[in-house]
């Protein structure tokens, strides 16, 4: 059996946005997906009554009860303190392909917006992590966006999404974007500041464009590469609104095989109109 | 011999980021480099325009050079790096690796609170992921930097709080301080209140406190002799909490969160919040690696206190 999805399921709040999204990734994959529900236990040690858990079990087993007759997925609790910390845990016991986390309800539905265990976790999971917009209901991926850098990280992305886009049948753009200014504007703020990308975007473009040309160059489908001139993070969050899923790297720095936000993916999982994957840097 | 990386951008905020290097390298052997990330790309403009590349290295070595002239340390234990990349932090992150830092030193953002540590863009990324210790030194600490006395260490029982206590311990040593270890009660962290009456809660803050307690004291039992250890019992909100009393200290210690990769530095949800808010510098130690700041005061511990 293929590595399992795990999709992170508040008992509380009973979103069911990440248990939708992992469910529209399994589909193409064939993935099982498993929702896991976190919940704090007493954890000193026995040192406390466990009858006062009781009440709190018993919520907690109505709710994935109520999730299981819904949706059919596999449910599963965990019992500690810090949510991101045994989610990252089950991850690595099960050897997971993908944890699914949902975005914080006071986000606007639709729309990213990463809570305190999402934040947590696109810092240091050993697997990739996809973020559910509030209020996602699932829907076929039938058109993928990968933000792509000319980097071992950005190529990572590429393949990543380039799989997923294979096998759910979907189209996939291939999304290169150059900077206009060439990312020498913090330069020259206050002093005589160049026209934007008066210099770079000759030869900075063509460099760009072949880059891009290389990436795509043995990749089968429907692929689809474009380059922009404009801010990264603005063209891939415009690109979002468009699209069933958006895919991006780690930074190209930091602990391998682990997910870290760079500049561009800090905004994204922030401001994204649609899921967001993405990829730890190093992956096997 | 340990070595001390301070990034610095020639704002007042990395001024108070050399105060306080100064500060820990006088009371260690330790080398300092200053370092500088200039904002230059060979990639996707390759030579097209190196006028521009050696306008911005001459402007970033002026700025190093200022900053070692402020840290006015023996010219033999100081030394200046520059390089050429657009993230700083990625820079930072390289050069520690390179040179083998035991500890990168980075000041608070400009849109933080005066008095108070605040990350920037650069400061964030390093918190998450550095492979060395780092710290965050509140804005305008070169206007407020008294001597290093009091020493707080966050514990919760973990083997990362016990491994930063040891470590916290080894400064307040070297720095001739007093070393005080700090628990958080929060009670309603292990239950859910709003259905628990009101006697089950007393009896459950009761036990919650006995515990923490009883850890605490543990701890600086096991604390070997040569500094001064005591303990504070807080309760409420963990990071608040810590956060509150970091008031009354001169640093703060941390460990990191205690899952994700080893060696690198991560904050956790109360380490997270405390670095955001906490009133005097901040060190977050990397998970996993037991001798963190070893490199920076262990030949000072030995030879006994140095202030």
């Amino acid at each position: 059996m293929s590595a399992p999805i795990i999709a992170a399921y508040d008992p509380y709040a009973e979103d069911r946005a990440p248990v939708d999204l992992a469910l529209a990734l399994a589909h193409p994959t064939g993935a099982h997906v498993i929702a896991a529900a976190v919940y704090p236990w007493s954890a000193v040690d026995g040192a406390i009554d466990p009858s006062l858990d009781a009440a709190v079990e018993q919520r907690v087993e109505d709710a994935l009860q109520r999730l299981h007759e819904d949706r059919g997925v596999e449910t599963r609790t965990v019992k500690a303190l810090s949510v991101p910390a045994a989610l990252h845990q089950l991850a690595e016991e099960l050897g997971a392909a993908l944890i699914v986390v949902g975005s914080t309800d006071r986000g606007a539905v639709g729309r990213l917006l990463t809570g305190s265990t999402a934040q947590r976790l696109l810092h240091g999971a050993p697997c990739p992590i996809a973020l559910a917009p509030h209020g996602y209901a699932e829907a076929p991926v039938t058109t993928i966006a990968v933000g792509f850098v000319d980097s071992p990280e950005g190529r990572e992305a590429l393949d990543a999404g380039h799989a997923l886009a294979r096998r759910a049948g979907a189209k996939l753009r291939v999304i290169a974007v150059l900077h206009p200014s060439g990312g020498l504007d913090a330069a020259f703020a206050g002093a005589a500041k160049p026209e934007k990308g008066s210099r770079l975007r000759g030869r900075g473009r063509a460099e760009a464009e072949a880059a891009l040309e290389r990436a795509v160059a043995d990749l089968e489908g429907d692929v689809e590469p474009e380059l922009h001139v404009d801010d990264p993070a603005d063209v891939l969050l415009r690109v979002s609104e468009h699209v069933d899923l958006l895919v991006c790297g780690s930074r190209g720095y930091g602990p391998l095989r682990s997910v870290l936000l760079g500049g561009v993916s800090r905004r994204l999982v922030d401001e994204a109109r649609c899921p967001v994957l993405v990829i730890p840097r190093g992956a096997r | 011999m340990g070595t001390i990386l301070i990034g610095v951008d020639g704002s007042s905020r990395s001024e108070d980021a050399i105060v306080f290097g100064r500060q820990l390298a006088d009371a260690s052997d330790a080398n300092v480099l200053v370092a500088n990330a200039y904002p230059y790309s060979d990639f996707p403009s390759r030579a097209a325009h190196s006028a521009d590349r050696e306008q911005l290295r001459d402007g970033a070595l002026e700025i190093v050079r200022e900053m070692r002239c402020r840290l006015d340390l023996d010219e033999r234990r100081s030394a200046v790096r520059i390089v050429a990349d657009l993230s700083p932090a990625k820079a930072l992150h390289a050069m520690a690796e390179a040179e083998d830092a035991a500890l990168i030193v980075v000041g608070s953002t400009h849109t933080g609170r005066v008095r108070r540590v605040l990350p920037g863009s650069t400061g964030e990324r390093l918190i998450h992921g550095s492979p060395c210790a780092v710290a965050v030194v509140p804005k305008e600490y070169r206007k407020h930097a008294g001597p290093l006395r009091r020493v707080g260490v966050a514990y919760n029982g973990t083997p990362e709080a016990r491994a930063a206590a040891f470590a916290a311990a080894e400064f307040a040593r070297a720095l001739g301080g007093e070393l005080i270890v700090i628990g958080v009660a929060d009670a309603l962290a292990y239950s859910a209140p709003a259905l628990m009456s009101g006697a089950d809660a007393a009896r459950l803050r009761e036990e919650v406190d006995g515990h923490i307690q009883a850890s605490l004291d543990a701890l600086v039992a096991d604390l070997l002799g040569g500094v001064t250890a005591s303990s504070v019992r807080l309760t409420g909100d963990p990071a608040e909490a810590i956060a509150d009393y970091s008031e009354q200290l001169d640093l703060l210690v941390v460990g990191s969160r205690g899952y994700g990769p080893l060696r690198s530095v991560l904050v956790g949800g109360v380490s997270g919040r405390v670095i955001r808010s906490a009133h005097c510098p901040v060190i977050v130690l990397p998970r996993g690696s037991e001798a963190a700041l070893a490199g920076v005061f262990a030949s000072s511990a030995s030879a006994g206190a140095v202030s």
